[in-house]
């Protein structure tokens, strides 16, 4: 790949990811951080493909840009996505070190599992830090939510897999 | 580069998430549900008010963050009307276990049911 055309690769998977982002706050959906993580087809793609320092800078300027676009630029729920999405990022490109060891799809895996784990924390972190962890309410939003998280990660890294972009 | 669909050492990462799963929901059903007692209502993670089931009621609750209407009736607690965006604590409706939760982001506000007798009684405010 021509040093041109790698740039505007990398550019096309910032303007699907920013895409993608915005698509997600518009699909309805009973809690508003409940994210399906379409973005994160990006950021898998570009991990794989440009390497993990590609991959990191990638998610950070898909959530500016998209909460900019949103309106939402440091707000609380910037705050979330941003923790959440740095610490899943960084899970993924430490697996990503172990690719020789592990398929695609197991990585996607993990990451959407750990994006909203990470999405959980923060919000318990930021707003309902009195809230006990042994509550069924909480144990069970906690559960389907990352069980989201997890299976969204799996469609996505297929997806990666199939299309081989 | 293309790692295909599955190697070996996936079985450690789809193992770990098993177990996570199973773990939290073994733990979620060996809870035995109990007849709640109060709502409390949480805002902005402080222990605002607590009211007794036992009688219906409407509690306009009006902090800095915004306004929700939170019904109490026949031992349930729904939201029914607040002026948040996204009205996703009006959405999502009634609740009656112990230990379940309405929670309002926007206006950080919570509500939990509880029940036994170890806990405080009355109004804090």
């Amino acid at each position: 790949m021509t040093e041109n055309k790698k740039n505007a690769y990398m550019v096309t998977l910032l303007i699907v990811s920013v895409y993608f982002s915005l698509l997600e706050n518009m699909i309805p959906k009973p809690f508003p951080w409940m994210k399906i993580g379409l973005a994160n087809i990006a950021t898998v793609i570009a991990m794989n493909k440009f390497g993990i320092k590609f991959g990191m800078e990638l998610v950070v300027l898909r959530i500016v840009i998209s909460s900019f676009m949103a309106g939402m630029l440091f707000s609380p729920n910037f705050i979330m996505s941003f923790t959440a999405g740095m610490i899943s990022a960084g899970v993924m490109a430490g697996l990503f070190m172990l690719k020789e060891k592990l398929s695609l799809v197991a990585i996607s895996t993990m990451g959407g599992f750990i994006h909203n784990a990470a999405q959980l924390l923060a919000a318990y972190l930021l707003f309902f830090r009195n809230i006990s962890f042994t509550d069924r309410g909480v144990v069970g939003f906690v559960l389907i939510f990352s069980l989201i998280g997890a299976l969204s990660g799996t469609a996505i890294g297929v997806l990666s897999v199939k299309f081989k972009i | 580069m293309n790692n295909g669909y599955f190697r070996k050492s996936d079985v450690i990462i789809y193992l770990l998430l098993i177990a996570f799963f199973s773990g939290v929901y073994i733990y979620l059903f060996a809870q035995n549900t109990r007849e709640p007692q109060k709502a409390e209502i949480y805002i902005d993670g402080k222990l605002k008010y607590v009211y007794s089931l036992s009688e219906n009621r409407e509690i306009d609750i009006v902090s800095r963050f915004g306004k929700e209407k939170v019904i109490i009736k026949d031992k349930k607690v729904y939201v029914g009307e607040a002026d948040c965006p996204d009205k996703i604590c009006v959405k999502q409706g009634e609740i009656k276990n112990s230990g379940d939760i309405i929670i309002c982001v926007p206006g950080r506000m919570s509500i939990r049911l509880s029940g036994g007798t170890d806990e405080i009684d009355g109004v804090l405010k």
